[in-house]
């Protein structure tokens, strides 16, 4: 460390000299790590690439799998799969055969196939690409170029000797793949094409328009069929008009976002963003069926060879078998971490395959559909993650070479700001994808397989930080030793409540994190929760009504009942005491059942809200009593006295002097009451008040949503609690006016 | 008992305060043994005596803060009987709460109010005194006692001397005919005393009939009319304060100032 060797440099503490080394290093690996990931160096943590294709060869003994990584990704079906066994993908074996990639930067697959016979394996790239391969030796046996790029979508015949796609200006060509040149080309529609796909033979082609889909001959270029979306009656074009008309609208109301033909050519199924399946008659155009059940855009679908099943893959990240006939769904395939892109039947007989954007190729038993029954996977971080890393180790080589000249000029916010960097950075960069790694269902070797480097780099955060905050230190930077001894201990005292506050919400970051990536592994239907969210919120204010007139009826019940209490008359004395002795004695869920049940049984029809008041009300009422009596009783007995000695009756001192005290006494605990009303209030949800958790449960059994609509309601009973417990520390300080100093 | 001590100077117009035979029981304990006492409109008496010997009591007995168990209490003509029937003692008793004004060893002010409302309070609510004329009566005690600048303050923000005065003033703005003082000054700092002894020495000054409670004998020697010492329940000795400090009859006396001079 040349730049040591200053005169200064002799008085550096031995501690503040290894911190700067540290953050030399750090700087150095930081930005290596930047440069050497731009060059697409060897420093890049694993990722896992998105999937735009599946295929298994027809024997069931490879499966294929492309990639936007560029590859192909090849993976050998055991013989025999056991039921029992998860089998995870080896790492040292990530590519099986040397063959597995096909050139071309950022080439990524678009389409991978086995051929019929099962011998060649054709694969197409975004960047125009054909490559095939003789499946025995993995050489290349044919390899050409469409002139074309990029390429929006392919898709190739299930005979393999066609293949179509669609360029980025939406026009549609179909190439013979044997004999290497276009034999159709269709120019682009008004609208914006998605999707395309050929049937078995290559001679008709469908393409997602929009909400519709065309289907072309592609021998004469002629459009057979345009699907489009039309009303029951025949008469209504919008899907309101035809809803009054009373009739079903037919067809997708979002975009077309995937399509498959049936193995005769006689149906076309098409999936769209507006969650549905819909399976179209080909000879008259008219939707036959149509499938609900996924939560999302529907990715992927392929026939069964019978044509009588197909399996929708989405990006809800669920599978599902449909039977065409009615469209009806026989089994759900849950366990993918992203969105499914391929789905395939076999390899084996009651078996399906499907392969996700979490980098896993799944295989299942469709006997026992929710349990993963083998699979492989390539798992790694998602690639945002690597950006982020890549973007953080730029800001904190960066910072690490400020802080370290902020250091070595002696300056007090270096210190600062490095504590701030090595605690809230790593929390927030390195925490959410590490979590996303450890939390995958592999085995601990495999994700450390993942993660070190990850881990790594947040022991030396950690290091950092461990250095940074040691005492000599701290003290070197915060108090510097030509200060006067008394600002040394200002800085001090400064030094170490920011230090506590770094830490208490780097603490909250990391909890914050963890709760995150615990939801995430729920498995939610994200836009499910956005499109219910406002209706669950509504209901929000009606808890928090109920909760304020409750805890008011509450607040009044309970000054009454702490008045029998403390009361010399035996009346009032026994009535109260019988008062709290009943509702304490009995659950509150049982008291809200009498009075909604037990009201209308007396004539007296009350609005269930009415109703959950009084219950909420008279229980709280019987609870908060103790804290009033206790309230009253803490006022000291000099103050009844004085205003006593000044001639006030006994129940102008109760009100102008006691009850005052009294209720600053009480306000911290009724403020707790309320808090725990407010979540309590939950119960009269069985008398229909349309508060949070009534409103939860109903979505939530409708669509059998409830883990997103209970956390939707969790969410906002905290928020609630929040808001209060801000204005609850306003109106505590009002109270205590009178003892402010 | 025969002839009750403390009733001498009977023959010199009407007592405001007469006590007679009173007697108080804390359940077994016997901490009022029946005492007899006349005071005279703007007379000052100070009682003294030795802690546990039934001062406070005594002064807290006068206006029913404790209830006597036996003897009668009058105060500018309202007479009071111990046991009498609750109903109609529950009206004497709020009279002479009127008529008597009383100061507490332990201040009492009311924290949740500032210097002004604490002395308004009372009129205003017991006595009905229009809000107005309640505050321009509170804001000239308050310039009596010295405490002008102080009338928007909270008790908090009080020294204890400054929340006595206040005190005072608040018992004051009741237009009360005497005043009870019970150790005004024992919970004060040593440095904070004189300006309540001052406070009170103008008010005994001006005519005012008090009855003080206190370990202040300056006050006692200075100001009082006549001293009493209370021991075991009983007046051990009453006399002017010249002949009480100086010259004392009793045994008990000279015991007790011998140990507190």
């Amino acid at each position: 460390m040349e730049q040591f060797k200053d005169s200064s440099a002799s008085t550096l503490p031995k501690q503040v000299r290894l911190l700067l080394i540290l953050l030399v290093i750090t700087a150095v690996v930081s930005l290596l790590y930047v440069i050497l990931n731009l060059l697409g160096g060897p420093l890049q943590l694993p990722t896992v690439s998105q999937v735009h294709s599946l295929d298994l060869a027809p024997n069931g003994s490879l499966a294929a799998v492309g990639a936007e990584d560029g590859l192909v990704h090849l993976w050998i079906v055991p013989a025999e799969i056991r039921a029992d066994v998860t089998r995870d993908f080896d790492v040292s074996a990530e590519e099986p055969w040397p063959g597995g990639t096909l050139a071309g930067p950022g080439g990524a697959v678009l389409a991978v196939g086995f051929a019929d016979d099962g011998q060649t394996l054709l694969a197409v790239t975004r960047q125009g690409l054909v490559r095939a391969w003789n499946v025995a030796d993995y050489a290349v046996t044919q390899e050409f170029n469409l002139g074309a790029e990029p390429l929006a979508d392919v898709a190739l015949a299930g005979n393999r000797q066609v293949l179509a796609y669609l360029d980025d200006a939406g026009a549609l060509h179909v190439w013979d793949v044997v004999a290497e040149q276009e034999i159709r080309s269709i120019p682009p529609s008004d609208n914006a094409r998605g999707v395309i796909a050929l049937n078995s033979d290559g001679t008709l082609l469908a393409a997602g328009d929009g909400t519709s889909a065309e289907i072309w001959n592609v021998e004469t270029g002629e459009l057979l069929q345009s699907l489009q979306p039309y009303c029951g009656d025949g008469a209504s074009t919008t899907a309101e008009a035809c809803e009054e008309a009373g009739q079903d609208w037919l067809g997708h109301e979002k975009q077309v976002t995937s399509l498959a033909f049936s193995p005769d050519s006689q149906l076309l199924a098409t999936g769209s963003a507006d969650t549905t399946v819909v399976f179209w008659d080909l000879q008259t155009g008219e939707a036959s069926w149509s499938s609900v059940g996924h939560w999302d855009d529907v990715t992927a679908l392929t026939f069964s060879e019978d044509g009588e099943m197909v399996l929708s893959g989405g990006r809800d990240f669920k599978t599902r078998d449909l039977r065409v006939e009615g469209g009806r769904s026989t089994a759900i395939f849950e366990g993918h971490l992203a969105t499914v892109n391929g789905t395939a039947y076999g390899p084996r007989e009651g078996t399906i395959a499907t392969v996700s954007d979490d980098g896993t190729l799944r295989i299942w038993e469709t006997g026992n559909q929710y349990t993963v029954h083998l699979e492989w996977s390539r798992l790694g971080l998602q690639p945002l993650w690597g950006t982020v890393i890549v973007i953080w180790m730029f800001v904190s080589g960066i910072l690490a070479l400020v802080i370290l000249w902020g250091l070595w000029r002696l300056h007090l916010w270096a210190h600062l700001v490095a504590m701030a960097l090595f605690l809230i950075g790593p929390v927030l960069v390195l925490g959410l994808p590490l979590l996303e790694v450890l939390t995958y269902p592999l085995s601990l070797g495999l994700k450390l397989q993942i993660a070190w480097p990850l881990l790594v780099l947040l022991g030396w955060y950690i290091l950092l930080l461990v250095v940074l905050t040691r005492e000599q230190v701290a003290n070197f930077y915060q108090a510097p030793h030509d200060a006067s001894l008394s600002q040394q201990i200002t800085v001090s005292q400064r030094t170490l409540r920011m230090r506590f506050g770094i830490y208490s919400v780097a603490v909250w970051f990391a909890l914050f994190v963890i709760l995150f990536s615990i939801l995430r592994r729920f498995n939610l239907d994200i836009s499910f929760m956005g499109s219910w969210l406002g209706f669950i919120m509504q209901g929000s204010f009606i808890t928090f009504y109920v909760s304020a007139l409750s805890i008011v009826l509450a607040t009044f019940l309970a000054l009454l009942g702490a008045l029998g209490r403390l009361s010399k008359s035996p009346i009032a004395n026994a009535g109260s005491g019988f008062y709290i002795s009943l509702i304490r004695g009995t659950p509150l869920l049982v008291q809200i059942y009498i009075w909604y049940l037990g009201l209308p049984r007396l004539d007296i029809v009350l609005d269930p809200r009415v109703a959950g008041i009084l219950a909420l009300g008279v229980n709280y009422g019987a609870y908060m009593t103790e804290i009033f009596r206790a309230g009253i009783q803490a006022v000291s007995r000099g103050q009844r006295e004085a205003a006593q000695a000044l001639g006030m009756t006994g129940g102008q001192t109760f009100r102008r002097i006691i009850l005052p005290q009294a209720f600053r006494i009480v306000i911290p605990p009724i403020g707790n009451e309320f808090i725990a009303m407010m979540k309590d209030s939950s119960l009269v949800s069985v008398m229909a008040v349309q508060e949070l958790t009534w409103r939860a449960n109903k979505v939530g059994r409708q669509y059998f949503r409830g883990m997103e609509t209970f956390i939707i309601a969790a969410l906002f009973y905290w928020i609630l609690t929040v808001i209060f417990q801000l204005l609850q520390g306003r109106l505590e300080e009002y109270m205590a006016r009178g003892e402010r100093r | 008992m025969s002839e009750p001590i403390g009733t001498q100077e009977e023959d010199k117009g009407k007592p405001i305060i007469r006590v007679r035979g009173l007697h108080k029981y804390f359940g077994a304990l016997h901490v009022i043994k029946g005492v007899d006492l006349d005071v005279m409109p703007g007379e000052v008496v100070v009682v003294i005596g030795p802690s546990g010997g039934g001062k406070s009591t005594f002064l807290r007995c006068i206006n029913f803060l404790e209830e006597p168990s036996a003897g009668t209490i009058e105060v500018d003509n309202v007479v009071i009987k111990a046991r009498e029937p609750a109903r109609e003692q529950r009206k004497h008793i709020r009279e002479i709460r009127q008529k008597a004004g009383m100061v507490f060893q332990q201040f009492n002010l009311f924290p949740h109010m500032t210097a002004l409302q604490n002395i308004i309070e009372a009129p205003v609510t017991v006595k009905g005194v229009s809000k107005q004329e309640a505050i321009d009566k509170a804001e000239e005690l308050l310039g009596w006692v010295g405490l002008s600048e102080k009338r928007d303050e909270y008790p908090s923000r009080l020294s204890g001397g400054q929340q006595q005065r206040v005190a005072i003033a608040r018992a004051l703005c009741m237009e009360p005919k005497i005043m009870l003082f019970d150790e005004p000054t024992s919970a004060l700092d040593p440095e904070l005393i004189g300006e309540v002894v001052e406070v009170m020495e103008r008010l005994a000054n001006e005519g005012m009939t008090m009855c003080v409670v206190t370990h202040e004998l300056h006050f006692a020697r200075d100001v009082s009319d006549r001293v009493i010492l209370m021991a075991d329940g009983v007046w051990a000795e009453i006399a002017p304060p010249s002949e009480f400090f100086t010259n004392p009859r009793e045994e008990r006396t000279r015991q007790f100032l011998a140990h507190i001079l």
